[in-house]
């Protein structure tokens, strides 16, 4: 059972290296790069290698001399095609020089290669993607690389030691039955032991570490890539169409999580996202003035002027994981004062219809801070809101967006579909509505939606028959159930032909209740369309036509209570719940945070602190009133009482003390006895010793046999400096 | 002819104090308190005792850089993950600096030479090593030694590792190059442990002087050739001849066969017959280092050689009776103490003018043709090298 061998060393080494390999290719599936087949193919090749390493050795020589060209005029060129993208050509290089290294013989030197580029690979795959994945195979990754890093020192040359053999070959003669019996006989207790010490040293380390580094942030001044994609789900882009938003509520997957720093609030909140302005048959869009009027900021940080809003000071935080891929439009409330993203990222607010947009849809989860949002259903009037008052509805050839050329922001809020049919039908709503000249908004709101309400019903299917009308308003003669886009999309056309601007509104709409940790789960499925009539006086009001949406005035509490909201407690929500806080407490973990824990940490010393005092104080009263006692009684008794409980303790407190300081002696007696004997001898002169006679027995003591000292060490070491100091 | 003329019994900084031969230790826990211990090493850590020296290899470089760019990152983006990775990163390095002092703590450690050395020979020198730490094995130590005169450094490396409460002896075959003075230093303890990214350095200053004999060489030698001055008389030594000089009483360990069964029988106690060594023939070796005779250093190199390698094997043979050398004092060869001192002599030998005149009878070296030497006895050449 001795030590390894180099073989087994490097056949140990090399399997580590592989694992390595393994959990960096796994965690590269997070990044959104189109590259999963590439990556399924490296997995699969890597643990073909695991399983049949000799396969590895049988790859000429003369191959890994080659390779070499041939990959870097490969990588360059990648670079090349790729015309300005960094990160795909950058994760392709990693790819091709992990499975390069992956795919041979190491040496010592290639291990920490391999090391160095997985551990690149997971930290660009953690950082890109931010998922709770990052964390697990960290967990996975560092003690495999810890154990690398060992074996690679265990493997290393100091100058004028021998050489080892050659790594190349370790193979063909040993196999993994064998490595692995002689890995099992030399992993013994203290092995476990000191690597376990080291595994909790570094984890512990680490934590400490991430909670004191200081959160400065020089604002990117260096430029870090993003990763992007392309997609983004229907119904939250520039042009919805109808379906769009239905088509995903099928979707059950979680869009984003809301975590809220209260309970009291909206059981059913509107996240407004898209706002579509202009309408042409077959779906609602955002009409090319709005789109493009827009002012681009780069920060973290976006303020909005409140002044005039009566908005309280309501001190809920807000903060949305918005899951890659949904949309670059970002969701928010009727208002909000603060918006905080957790890096610093450009950002398109279009002030006409105050609503902001990424240039891209992230790929991966962003985080947004919300301070001072308001779900109150009024959204503030815009800068070229006013324009709209006195208006007329704008019939207009809405059968192709072509009429959008003509007709701009803010008239498409005013525009309904010309032709004799379709006037027909919006003045029939009218009537059936009981609409009048100077009718409140407010009251005409609430007729209309009683008004689309009645007969129909919800579907998601929306059958709409055939006629010459326009699509939506065919439907809307038909008394056929519906769904959101269509009593939306209905409601904007009845408000508009009455002569109220109103627009559609895309978003999220309620969601599930975390019992776990409390936040809400919004899934795809919550995708909703409602729609914004305008009220001068007021801003922009919140109508949601669809049935069975009337409570949004319930806050959460509220709903738990009345039984109205259920909180999930799943096993789904639990695990759901883990991923909510590894983005609380690691991916938002900033210096307020900080501050908090330290407060905390002060709180609790000065809590123990006035523990203490408090205590003193009490006993100290005590006292006072048991010796007023005994001059009245003249017992002691309670005296006696009162300080007997400190008294123990603090008598039990020394004795465990003495008691572990013996054990120690006891334990390190030789060593103390030696330690002691040493000092003597540096500290008195050699004459004195002499002179005294002790020279000998300390000599002995310090570096003699113990067998060879006297019968009580301690005493004639203690005797030895008495005589000392008397001299 | 050993000289410990120099060590540490710890490389805090306590000083050295000559004449004592101890194990060495790095000099964390030199006190007993627990409090100044600790306080001690918190100070070290910060300012470390001289000699004690920790630097990062070309990984350790390499992650320190790698270290500064993640911590860039981080800092340049926020991002969490950057400072998590950033975290580990510093935590490795931190745990491996605490690692590698720990992996030093309760190490004692001495050098134990042997006590004859020849140059071309391998002669053992061992590394004693004591882990005393309760839980906690020590791994990856290289002793770092020298033999200053020859020019040798070498690392001795603690393989695989060495378990908590015990001992090992690490073996390094020293060769020296030439005879004479020379010191075997160890000069310092080096770790890696455990990730390699930190070299942690122990100086030491325990040395030990050496004398180094005359390498053995091959040489012709015959005694018959010359005078055949015969030494019979000049001493009667016991040997396994027939001559019998002596009879005595049976001691434990005497061979049954040396048994004089008709004296036993008489003396009525077993008793054993002692022998004279028969053609027993003994030689002085007389050693003039002149220069005048040795102009070729390379000869009387050579000479030093043949004097040792015939001076033992003529020990061997009991054949030495005298060694000497002008200006050293005469050594009568019996022990084995005697040839050593001769040895010594031999191997400490410089080029001196001498006015002795030599013994008769002894045999004298004198340089041959090329580099050859050649031994003489009464002026005939009884052997060459």
């Amino acid at each position: 059972m001795g030590k390894l061998d180099f073989r087994e060393l490097g056949a140990i080494r090399w399997l580590l290296g592989q694992l390595l390999v393994l959990i960096s290719l796994v965690g590269a599936y997070s990044l959104d790069l189109g590259s999963d087949n590439r990556i399924t193919t490296s997995i699969v090749i890597v643990l073909l290698t695991c399983l049949f390493p000799k396969l590895v050795e049988r790859i000429p020589q003369w191959f890994w001399k080659v390779a070499p060209v041939f990959l870097l005029f490969a990588i360059v060129a990648d670079f090349f095609l790729s015309a300005g993208d960094i990160l795909e050509p950058l994760f392709r290089t990693v790819l091709i020089l992990i499975l390069y290294r992956a795919l041979q013989i190491r040496t010592p030197r290639e291990d920490l290669q391999v090391l160095l580029l997985t551990l690149f690979l997971l930290i660009l795959s953690g950082v890109l993607s931010q998922e709770i994945t990052f964390g697990l195979q960290l967990f996975l990754f560092a003690p495999i690389a810890m154990g690398l890093l060992f074996a690679v020192n265990l493997s290393h040359r100091e100058a004028g030691m021998a050489e080892l053999s050659d790594e190349r070959g370790i193979f063909a003669e040993i196999g993994w039955a064998h490595v692995l019996k002689r890995a099992q006989e030399r992993l013994d207790s203290h092995t476990l032991f000191a690597g376990l010490i080291l595994f909790i040293l570094t984890t512990g380390m680490t934590l400490v570490f991430f909670i004191l580094l200081p959160r400065f942030d020089i604002g990117a001044a260096l430029p870090f890539p993003r990763l992007m994609t392309k997609q983004s789900l229907t119904g939250f882009s520039d042009n919805v169409r109808y379906g769009d938003v239905v088509s995903i509520l099928n979707d059950d997957r979680i869009a984003m999580r809301v975590d809220v720093s209260e309970s009291n609030v909206p059981a059913w909140p509107y996240w407004r996202m898209v706002i579509l302005d202009a309408y042409y048959d077959g779906g609602f869009r955002v009409s090319p003035r709005v789109a493009r009027n827009y002012r681009s900021v780069q920060n973290f940080r976006f303020d909005f002027d409140s002044t005039g809003l009566r908005l309280g000071q309501d001190p809920t935080l807000w903060t949305v994981y918005l899951e890659g891929g949904v949309s670059s439009y970002i969701p928010n409330g009727d208002f909000s004062r603060t918006i905080l993203f957790k890096n610093r990222l450009n950002l398109n607010i279009h002030e006409l219809t105050n609503v902001m947009k990424t240039r891209e849809t992230n790929a991966n989860t962003l985080s947004i801070r919300f301070e001072g949002l308001d779900f109150s259903g009024v959204v503030p009037i815009g800068a070229e809101d006013p324009l709209l008052v006195g208006r007329f509805p704008i019939l207009a050839d809405t059968t192709s967006p072509e009429y959008l050329k003509e007709v701009r922001y803010p008239d498409t809020l005013l525009v309904v579909p010309q032709g004799r049919e379709n006037e027909r039908i919006l003045d029939k709503a009218l009537a059936d509505i009981g609409h009048y000249p100077g009718m409140p908004i407010e009251e005409f709101a609430i007729r209309a939606v009683n008004y689309l309400r009645q007969g129909r019903g919800y579907s998601l299917e929306g059958r709409i028959p055939d006629g010459e009308a326009d699509t939506l308003l065919r439907w809307l003669e038909s008394v056929k159930p519906g769904h959101c886009e269509l009593y939306a999309g209905a409601f904007v056309l009845i408000s508009r032909y009455a002569g109220y601007p109103c627009r559609m509104v895309t978003g999220f709409a309620g969601g599930d209740w975390n019992g776990f940790e409390n936040y809400y789960m919004v899934r795809n499925r919550n995708a909703h369309a409602w729609c914004e009539i305008f009220n001068p006086g007021l801003g922009w009001i919140r109508v949601d036509p669809t049935p069975g949406n009337d409570n949004d005035a319930t806050t959460v509490d509220d709903a738990i209570a009345g039984g109205f909201l259920l909180p999930d407690k799943t096993w789904k929500a639990y695990m759901d719940s883990l991923r909510v806080l590894w983005f609380r407490r690691i991916i938002q973990f900033d210096g307020a945070d900080q501050a908090e824990m330290a407060d905390s940490v002060r709180n609790a010393g000065l809590l123990g602190f006035e523990w203490f005092k408090e205590r003193f104080a009490q006993l100290k009263s005590r006292l006072k009133t048991d010796i007023e006692a005994v001059k009245v009684e003249g017992s002691y008794g309670r005296i006696v009482l009162d300080i007997s409980i400190p008294i123990v303790t603090i008598v039990l407190l020394v004795w465990l003390l003495k008691l572990y300081r013996r054990r120690h002696v006891r334990l390190n007696f030789e060593a103390i006895i030696r330690r002691k004997a040493g000092r003597l001898l540096e500290e008195l002169p050699d004459e004195l010793l002499a002179k005294a006679g002790l020279r000998a027995m300390i000599q002995q003591m310090r570096f003699g046999p113990v067998d060879s000292w006297p019968e009580e060490p301690a005493r004639s070491l203690k005797a030895a400096v008495k005589v000392a100091r008397k001299a | 002819m050993v000289n410990w003329n120099s060590h540490r019994m710890s490389q805090s900084g306590v000083k050295a104090r000559p004449g004592k031969v101890d194990w060495a230790d790095p000099g964390y826990f030199s006190g007993d308190s627990r409090v100044v211990n600790s306080v001690r090493v918190l100070v070290q850590l910060v300012r470390p005792p001289k000699g004690h020296r920790t630097l990062p290899t070309k990984t350790g470089t390499m992650l320190i850089l790698i270290t500064i760019g993640v911590g860039t990152a981080g800092f340049n983006t926020g991002q969490n993950i950057l400072y998590l990775a950033l975290s580990l990163l510093l935590s490795t390095l931190l745990v491996s600096g605490v690692l590698s002092w720990m992996n030093f703590k309760g190490c004692f450690w001495r050098l134990s030479a042997g006590r004859h050395y020849r140059a071309k020979r391998p002669s053992p020198v061992y590394l004693e090593l004591r882990n005393t730490k309760r839980w906690l094995p020590s791994y990856s130590l290289y002793f770092k030694l020298a033999a200053t005169a020859s020019g040798i450094n070498k690392v001795l490396p603690l393989e695989g590792r060495l378990d908590p409460g015990k001992e090992t002896r690490l073996l390094w075959e020293f060769v020296p190059r030439r005879r004479g003075k020379d010191v075997l230093v160890l000069e310092g303890m080096v770790s890696r442990y455990p990730f390699g990214f930190l070299r942690k350095t122990i100086k030491d200053s325990y040395s030990k002087d050496i004398i180094v004999w005359p390498a053995r060489i091959p040489y012709q030698f015959s005694g018959d050739k010359a005078g055949r001055r015969w030494l019979y008389g000049n001493h009667r030594r016991k040997g396994e001849g027939v001559e019998l000089i002596n009879v005595r009483g049976y001691k434990a360990g005497d061979p049954l066969r040396r048994i004089h069964w008709k004296a036993s029988a008489r003396m009525s106690s077993l008793q054993v017959r002692e022998t004279e060594q028969e053609h027993h023939q003994a030689f002085s070796l007389w050693i003039d280092p002149s220069p005048a005779i040795w102009r070729n250093p390379i000869q009387f190199e050579k000479m030093c050689a043949f004097a040792a390698s015939l001076a033992e094997d003529l020990f061997q043979r009991d054949q030495l009776d005298t060694c000497h050398v002008p200006g050293e004092e005469v050594i009568q060869v019996e022990t084995n103490e005697d040839l050593y001192r001769f040895l010594d002599t031999l191997g400490n030998l410089e080029q001196k003018k001498v006015s002795a005149v030599p013994k008769p009878g002894a045999i004298r070296f004198a340089p041959g043709l090329g580099e050859t030497v050649t031994a003489k006895l009464e002026d005939q050449t009884v052997g060459q090298a």
